[in-house]
């Protein structure tokens, strides 16, 4: 990556400084960037002339182009069954790590989150959708950016209309799972750590829309899902380049690039554990969810109680069809 | 191992043939390489689709040092798409993290020549690798050791060095 302006400024400088080393500026800052710490920037400082006007004109750059600390979580948002057409906000929870909570609150009181649903949430970020509880009228969604508490939002042009969606699914992705979905730029760009595309799945043609605004619809192919399943599943998890959403008896995949879709059947152990809590008609509500784990595989766990014992129990399964019990 | 990846049904690699573009180093070196490996290369990628005939004149890299950033990306171009979770994915990442490993081991001129052609070339692979390679020789080492493993004239007059050595700590302050 050539440094642009930034290299020009420095070839400027006046005086002459032949270390004899046969690296010229711009890559030489590139080099300090990688995996120097503080200690062996300083080293580098007292080496010479050059290297010292580099290490500490630079800094700010040399560190803006060292890879960000792995983001830690600080919490995460909770709406509760019954809130989904309450209107209720979600409310965050924080960790320990977490103390400044006050301003969020204020997020959520403005009027147009009235009456909303938490649909999905991802890196910080929380899409809701406006109005559910008028099926007729538009759905809006609601994109809360970055960090939550900055009270950043990006209200999606409704969808209305001959654009209106009967029961859709949906999914988040952010900057790092554009990367993996490998959506090509042309020309290639950088892409701002501030992007993210909504991906939706809607019955009313089988389409998805991918949206920053609204990109243009596109028919999947492979496999279909029916209307009801759409609605009934949570928001679809990120996966190298493609959203899984999980539905009762199967894994639906989506390849974000071609658009191109993957049903993977698979029987849950249904009378084997289920969720202490119960749906509002009396049925059991197995609480199942897709997850990517840090070892990098993606896995549905399965939270709940067995129906004979009463224990606590947890099931792990793992995408290359092994089941591991814990 | 080798069964087709069904997911877009396109498979551009497996005999057929393939399109291949020539490189012409700046000491007139002609190579012909695949384009899916040179498009490695954003600054050839770029080249290409301007068009033109005649080879692609790259007029800051010498053919030695040409030759070992495309056996870099012949290598890395060569890399199936990673089928999830299967063992040979995972014996190609150690295969080709081998690979990186060895083409490393080369003398300071050379390692410098590699980041300047990467640098120009933009080939951002190679670029990361041979700078953390200069990044880990520099690591842990005090500023006398670095300028003895580089060759690096120490042009500090005595007094700017000790007033180094004792401002040492508030430089990023």
């Amino acid at each position: 990556m050539p440094l642009g302006s930034f290299g020009k400024r420095l070839k400027r400088t006046p005086r002459v400084e032949d270390d004899g080393f046969p690296l010229n500026d711009e890559v030489l800052i590139l080099v300090f960037a990688r995996s120097l710490d503080t200690a062996d920037l300083l080293g580098c400082a007292a080496t010479c002339r050059r290297w010292l006007r580099l290490v500490t004109r630079e800094a700010e750059f040399i560190f803006r182009l060292k890879p960000p600390p792995p983001p830690q979580p600080i919490g995460f948002f909770h709406q509760q069954h019954d809130d989904n057409y309450s209107g209720a906000p979600p409310r965050f929870l924080p960790f320990p790590s977490y103390s400044r909570r006050a301003s969020l609150d204020a997020v959520f009181d403005d009027d147009m989150f009235k009456n909303y649903r938490l649909i999905a949430s991802r890196k910080g970020r929380l899409v809701v959708e406006l109005h559910r509880a008028s099926r007729t009228a538009a759905i809006r969604l609601v994109v809360c950016n970055g960090n939550p508490m900055s009270g950043e939002v990006s209200v999606l042009p409704a969808l209305s209309g001959k654009d209106r969606l009967g029961n859709y699914a949906y999914a988040l992705l952010t900057a790092d799972d554009l990367h993996d979905a490998a959506v090509d730029d042309d020309p290639p760009r950088p892409r701002s750590h501030a992007a993210f595309r909504l991906v939706v799945v809607s019955t009313t043609a089988a389409r998805a829309r991918c949206a920053g605004a609204w990109g243009p619809e596109g028919k999947v192919s492979g496999t279909s899902i029916s209307g009801r399943r759409l609605g009934e599943m949570d928001a679809g998890v990120a996966f190298r380049g493609a959203v899984f959403w999980l539905s009762h008896t199967a894994v639906f995949g989506l390849r974000v690039d071609t658009l191109h879709a993957t049903r993977e059947s698979r029987t849950w152990n249904d009378d084997y554990c289920y969720c202490h809590g119960r749906l509002g008609d009396g049925s059991m509500n197995p609480s199942r969810r897709l997850i990517v784990f840090p070892d990098g595989r993606l896995r549905v766990v399965q939270v709940g109680g067995y129906r004979d014992t009463g224990n606590f129990g947890i099931n792990f399964y793992t995408r290359d069809e092994t089941r591991t019990r814990h | 191992m080798a069964a087709a990846d069904s997911c877009d049904g396109i498979s551009t690699s497996g005999g057929g043939w393939e399109k291949t573009v020539t490189l012409v180093s700046s000491d007139d070196a002609r190579f012909e390489v695949r384009e899916a490996a040179a498009s490695l290369s954003q600054t050839v990628r770029r080249m290409i689709r301007a068009g033109g005939d005649g080879g692609i004149p790259l007029p800051k890299v010498d053919a030695r040092t040409l030759s070992t950033v495309l056996e870099y990306c012949n290598k890395h171009a060569a890399v199936p798409a990673p089928a999830p979770e299967s063992s040979s994915a995972e014996a190609a990442a150690v295969d080709l993290e081998w690979f990186d490993k060895e083409l490393m081991h080369v003398d300071l001129a050379t390692l410098c020549s590699l980041i300047r052609a990467a640098d120009y070339l933009e080939v951002a692979g190679l670029l990361d690798l041979t700078c953390k390679t200069v990044a880990d020789m520099i690591k842990s080492k005090t500023a006398e050791e670095i300028r003895q493993m580089f060759g690096i004239q120490n042009d500090f007059t005595p007094e700017e060095e000790e007033q180094l050595s004792r401002e040492n700590a508030g430089v990023f302050e």
